[in-house]
């Protein structure tokens, strides 16, 4: 089962590594529900009471179709390995910028920051698409960093970045 | 397999099938239904699923489908996910997914019935079919559907509970994958 956040703002580093090992293989039931709401479309619109008592058997035969003629679910099949070593090699890693920060009160109080062109920002890592997914542990994730960027891309097509004038190898976007 | 369907002269097996399928696919009523099959009486359209129904319900899914028509071993075997193994390293240990779904519904006539199955959450009535798959999107079973003011904690409970259900293809040390809503049953399954 994931974390339970209550009352505090974030989880903790090794809570939500662990949340993740859990949504890693928990997305696939997600998935079932949507296929099945959008193959039998009988159980996803509004059932008419006369149909109610047989609910749970229109169910159970969606379901079994779906077991016989449907497909397994199976994700990043390539990369698979390379992920599952990558989420257990970092699973108690600590994040050691927030610690910084949490140090140093960054978070609290106005911190100076200057704004960067892409002219300096020249030793930024760039990597490959396969990369990339082994870092986000999944294609889902990748999917979402993309409308991520989205929202702080401007319409000039240029997104601010900023560095720390304290630190400058700190980099805000 | 649906060998208690007989063919006769008013009644095709392929034609009472494809009109269930039809149904369940599209979702249309009796009579869109028997439209588009060109089928002149709807009530025809209702005796086919009514019948294709209680064929599902004898003969296919007793042996088919659910809990007792699966080992554990077989499901270890053949249908858990290959992350799964590694990420957990689960090594003959089971891993289950459970989730509860739900399906809308008109509104009761019934007053007690209407007031149990009104989620104040989605703000309408449903009813709550209950899922159990591996982690490969193989479905064990779907118990219930249960009543919309049960949350999937009590619902778990209860699938636990009955005899012949869950837990008889459940052993120590077997891996549920759940998520928040299942917070008040943790402490039972460990």
């Amino acid at each position: 089962m994931p974390a339970l956040k209550s009352k505090r703002n974030q989880l903790t580093p090794k809570e939500s590594n662990e949340s993740r090992l859990v949504t890693k293989l928990r997305w696939v039931i997600e998935a079932v529900h949507g296929i099945i709401g959008q193959k039998y479309k009988l159980l996803h619109h509004q059932l008419h009471n006369s149909l109610l008592p047989d609910a749970g058997l229109y169910c159970r035969i969606a379901c079994f179709l779906q077991n016989r003629f449907g497909k397994r679910l199976n994700s990043d099949k390539g990369l698979l390995d390379e992920i599952i070593s990558r989420m257990n090699a970092t699973k108690n890693d600590v994040n050691t910028l927030a610690v910084e920060v949490e140090n140093n009160n960054w978070n609290r109080k106005v911190t100076p920051f200057q704004l960067l062109s892409s002219e300096e920002l020249l030793d930024f890592p760039e990597m490959s698409l396969d990369e990339l997914k082994v870092f986000f542990t999944g294609s889902c994730q990748l999917s979402q960093s993309v409308s991520y960027l989205a929202e702080i891309i401007d319409e000039n097509g240029s997104f601010p970045a900023s560095t720390l004038k304290i630190k400058p190898e700190i980099v805000r976007f | 397999m649906m060998s208690s369907m007989r063919n006769s002269d008013n009644h095709n097996v392929t034609q009472a099938v494809v009109a269930f399928l039809c149904k369940l696919r599209t979702g249309n009523s009796d009579k869109i239904v028997s439209a588009i099959r060109g089928v002149e009486d709807e009530k025809m359209i209702s005796e086919f699923i009514h019948s294709v129904l209680q064929c599902f319900k004898r003969d296919v899914l007793p042996k088919h489908f659910g809990l007792h028509s699966i080992s554990r071993e077989y499901i270890i075997k053949n249908h858990t996910a290959a992350a799964a193994q590694k990420l957990h390293t689960l090594s003959n240990r089971l891993a289950i997914i459970c989730d509860a779904s739900y399906i809308r519904h008109q509104k009761s006539a019934n007053n007690t019935y209407q007031s149990k199955s009104y989620s104040a959450q989605k703000k309408t009535s449903l009813c709550k079919p209950f899922t159990i798959t591996t982690t490969d999107g193989y479905i064990i079973d779907v118990p219930g559907p249960f009543l919309a003011t049960k949350n999937d904690a009590q619902i778990l409970d209860y699938s636990l509970s009955i005899e012949n259900g869950l837990s008889t293809i459940l052993k120590e040390g077997d891996i549920f994958i759940l998520d928040r809503g299942f917070r008040d049953i943790v402490s039972t399954l460990k």
